[in-house]
């Protein structure tokens, strides 16, 4: 084992948490180094372009995404059962390679409500403690809406967000989303105006009395951006190939094409790619360095003054269970925090319509055009006569028609032949939906653990996954389901499905679902039930940073990307805070 | 390869895009797109098969027919060479498993929502699975698949389809012909959407039935000006090649 010379701060994982915290701790004069497990390319808009809109490479053969030859998660549905590998990549595409996810996102740019952050006592104060499932496992972040609303902002503002503010230093304003926290200044980029499908869902949602909005999007609806950074980006295209694509022109705002060239410019950041780190080497009261394989699978040593786990979700846990740093959560005893919570995103509950006389154009598109409410979400609906907690944001998007993955026939058509062949050409462009995206409440016995059977292509364990749909998610999705067909109703297609939402037997790996994994290395304010503090430093370790969407103590109704990327730049300062007084800063 | 894998040439894409000229040298070309013997090769000749043997590819390439029938509304699977995109497919990465964690033990779920828990690649699974499709033809109607009629070859892909031909590979209760069937299928439609290039989609006969307009970059990327409108959009069925089939770039076209 070759040990490397100390750095300042090393980061495991470039994508969004990792560029943005590189980007601001090098700017202030850090050393940083930046470990990333898959490959450096730097993607430039010419190296799109001359593959890019290929849906067989991209979207069907996961070309962007980590490859489950190698490594993959095992899911078990109950405590009893023995988990299997999930033997093809499908319910969820985490990415790998220079800027992860975030170059292969589809760009919907959220921030949590306030009630999300304090889940736990804002359910309690309203409906009392008896309201909430026995094993449901919600807590509050430690972190208030308020708190972290700076560190949106920045995110927001250096990614060029487009949107229209709901309420706005405490004001609400039509138009926007008016269920959302208070603002402390307005989108940086003006929304754009709604498609053919999204004129009609918002006519038919303001009929039924919501509050329609144009949902925030990373993909630029403008001439040119230029972000607080200096840095410069152009207009979206709208080509329909955004989700499971790198951006051919810039336009969605992309780690690669924003902080980490911010963070390269200043001489201080330096990256080392197929460096897949495993361990963080400590002596139970802080890290001392992270051991990783290099591109020959030799270990190699890295020490830091600062350690910042800043990959996906999964990594991040297996990492500190593979070093045993921290206390590893027992669900039998609802002791120990790591690996506890893990949460993902609740779908179903849509509609969709079809039409026979008109065409929407939907293979033009772009990831986040959408327009949504956000009526039926967190609790911005009285739940007390429901009996469940929870909700989702609902919206009808048009995200691009890549061919293969977007035909849509009527229910009763045939699956294959000459009468299906005949609906397929008649809907291809005739149909919309609705969609649900629903929050995904903790449980006690949902968590992340390392498998005892299964190993990856290093021979390390793989991450098992516990996890299973619950009745309160059964009972939000059937009500969900019932809203959207009323809704789909309201836009008056020729032909409609929906109804009271279901999900199905057990959470199948297999269909793609959503990227929108959360837990296992909870934020909160008690040592005892989280891993990390409101700064996402360790309880267990001061100098250790684990960042992302595995700080969420559970998940919202909502994509994960803003909050992840406002934590990112309060991690950042939490580092800046640390490396000068060198304690645990809360 | 520690260093600054970013040019620094990214800050002026912006600039770049403004006067056409993004990309880098080096496009890449079609497999057969190369030189204009493997051109001339490809309109005169079948490429040769890769992974499948001849019978293999005629019943492959019937049985996706049934899928995707040739009729007056338009050229089917075969047309679209289908077969010989399911070809290069089973012999490249995906068949090969390249992307499957295929390390044991193996066994079978205790209950649903686990997918197929089997130690084969895509190209195990047809090679395992296409004798038995035609045996059970041959218990059921007394000829190869390829012989059928196209009541008979409907019927037999909805038994496929039910699970109800006892087709399952040997000794396994984890992939039924039901699994077989939603493989297939999806195989067919990306042999008869993907990138020509890939083999099917001959002529972009795919996109032209479902109307899809392909390369979105074509005329100058102009998509804002239609997307935010009802107006019909006059190429939406004289689909244009992507530019990597063409090796032009965007505004090239």
């Amino acid at each position: 084992m070759a040990v490397q010379k100390k750095v300042d701060v090393v980061i495991v994982g470039v994508g969004w948490v990792g560029g943005i915290i590189a980007a601001e701790l090098t700017k202030k004069g850090l050393n940083v180094l930046g470990l990333e497990r898959g490959h450096l390319r730097g993607r430039n808009t010419g190296d799109w372009m001359d593959s890019k809109f290929d849906e067989l490479r991209y979207a069907i053969r996961y070309d962007l995404f980590q490859n489950a030859a190698n490594e993959t998660w095992t899911l078990r549905h109950n405590l009893r059962e023995t988990a299997l590998p999930m033997r093809q990549l499908g319910s969820f595409l985490p990415g790998t390679g220079l800027g992860g996810a975030g170059v292969h996102w589809n760009g919907q740019t959220w921030r949590f409500h306030p009630r999300d952050f304090t889940m736990y006592t804002s359910t309690v104060d309203r409906y009392g403690k008896s309201f909430i499932p026995a094993d449901m496992s919600i807590q509050d972040w430690g972190i208030t809406y308020d708190e972290l609303e700076p560190y949106y902002d920045k995110f927001e503002y250096m990614a060029g967000i487009a949107g229209k503010a709901g309420h706005l230093k405490g004001r609400q304003i039509a138009g926007g989303n008016v269920f959302e926290g208070s603002r402390s200044r307005e989108f940086p980029v003006k929304a754009p105006p709604d498609t053919q499908v999204g004129a009609l869902f918002r006519k038919a949602v303001t009929e039924l009395g919501y509050h329609a909005f144009p949902g925030p999007t990373a993909n630029l609806p403008v001439a040119e951006y230029k972000n607080p950074d200096g840095i410069i980006r152009g207009q979206c295209n709208y080509c329909g190939f955004c989700e499971r694509f790198g951006c051919e022109v810039g336009a969605k705002a992309d780690p690669t094409t924003t902080v980490i060239p911010v963070a390269m410019k200043t001489g201080k950041f330096k990256m080392r790619g197929y460096s897949h780190v495993f361990a963080i080497k400590h002596d139970g009261k802080n890290g001392q360095s992270v051991l990783y394989y290099d591109a020959s699978g030799a270990i190699q040593e890295q020490p830091a003054d600062v350690i910042v786990l800043a990959a996906y979700v999964f990594n991040n846990v297996r990492t500190l269970l593979m070093s045993k740093l921290g206390t590893p959560y027992d669900p039998n005893t609802g002791t120990g925090s790591v690996g506890k919570n893990y949460c993902y995103q609740t779908g179903g509950g849509g509609a969709t319509g079809w039409f026979k006389s008109k065409k929407f154009k939907r293979y033009m598109g772009a990831g986040a055009l959408s327009v949504a409410i956000d009526d039926l979400n967190a609790d911005n609906f009285d739940h007390s006569a429901l009996g469940f907690i929870g909700g989702g944001s609902v919206t009808t998007g048009q995200s691009g028609a890549r061919p293969i993955s977007s035909l849509s026939v009527p229910p009763g058509t045939p699956p294959f032949g000459r009468e299906w062949k005949a609906a397929v050409r008649q809907y291809y462009d005739s149909f919309m939906g609705v969609g649900f995206q629903g929050e995904s409440p903790a449980y006690k016995q949902h968590y992340l653990d390392l498998d005892p059977n299964y190993r990856d292509s290093f021979g390390n364990p793989l991450v098992r996954i516990a996890f299973d749909w619950e009745p309160n998610e059964r009972k939000m999705v059937a009500y969900a389901g019932t809203k959207t067909l009323e809704i789909m109703r309201a836009i008056n297609p020729d032909i409609l499905t929906g109804g009271p939402g279901a999900l199905p037997a057990h959470y199948d790996s297999v269909p793609y679902q959503s990227t929108h994994n959360t837990g296992g290395a909870i934020m909160g304010g008690d040592p005892a039930t989280s891993v990390v503090n409101n700064y996402l430093q360790m309880w267990d370790a001061p100098n250790v940073f684990v960042v992302g969407a595995c700080n969420f103590p559970q998940n919202a109704g909502f994509n994960p990307t803003g909050t992840v990327g406002a934590l990112a730049y309060r991690a950042a300062e939490g580092i800046l805070k640390y490396h000068q007084n060198g304690k645990a800063l809360v | 390869m520690e260093g600054d894998p970013i040019a620094g040439k990214r800050f002026s894409r912006l600039k770049l895009l403004k006067i056409g000229a993004v990309g880098v040298a080096g496009a890449t070309a079609g497999p057969l797109a190369t030189t204009a013997e493997a051109q001339e090769q490809a309109t005169t000749k079948p490429p040769p098969l890769r992974f499948l043997t001849k019978w293999e590819f005629n019943l492959v390439t019937a049985m996706a027919e049934t899928i995707w029938p040739t009729d007056d509304l338009g050229p089917g699977a075969r047309a679209a060479g289908v077969g010989y995109y399911i070809d290069g497919q089973l012999a490249g990465g995906w068949g090969q498993g390249h992307r499957s964690y295929l390390k044991g033990p193996f066994f079978t779920p205790s209950d649903s929502g686990h997918g197929f828990q089997i130690a084969m690649t895509p190209a195990d699974i047809y090679r395992a699975f296409l004798p038995s499709v035609d045996a059970y033809a041959r218990t059921k109607f007394g000829a190869d698949y390829i012989n059928l009629t196209a009541a008979q070859q409907t019927q037999l892909m909805t038994d496929l389809r039910a699970g109800t031909a006892s087709v399952a590979l040997a000794g396994s209760t984890a992939f039924t012909s039901a699994d077989f069937f939603n493989m297939f299928r999806q195989n067919v439609l990306e042999g008869m959407l993907a990138d020509p290039s890939y083999g099917g989609n001959k002529n972009m006969v795919g996109w032209k039935y479902v109307g899809f307009p392909g390369n979105p970059m074509r005329g100058g990327a102009d998509y804002a000006k239609w997307i935010f409108n009802d107006k019909p959009y006059p190429n939406q069925y004289k689909p244009a090649a992507m530019p990597q089939d063409t090796g032009k770039k965007k505004g090239a076209m």
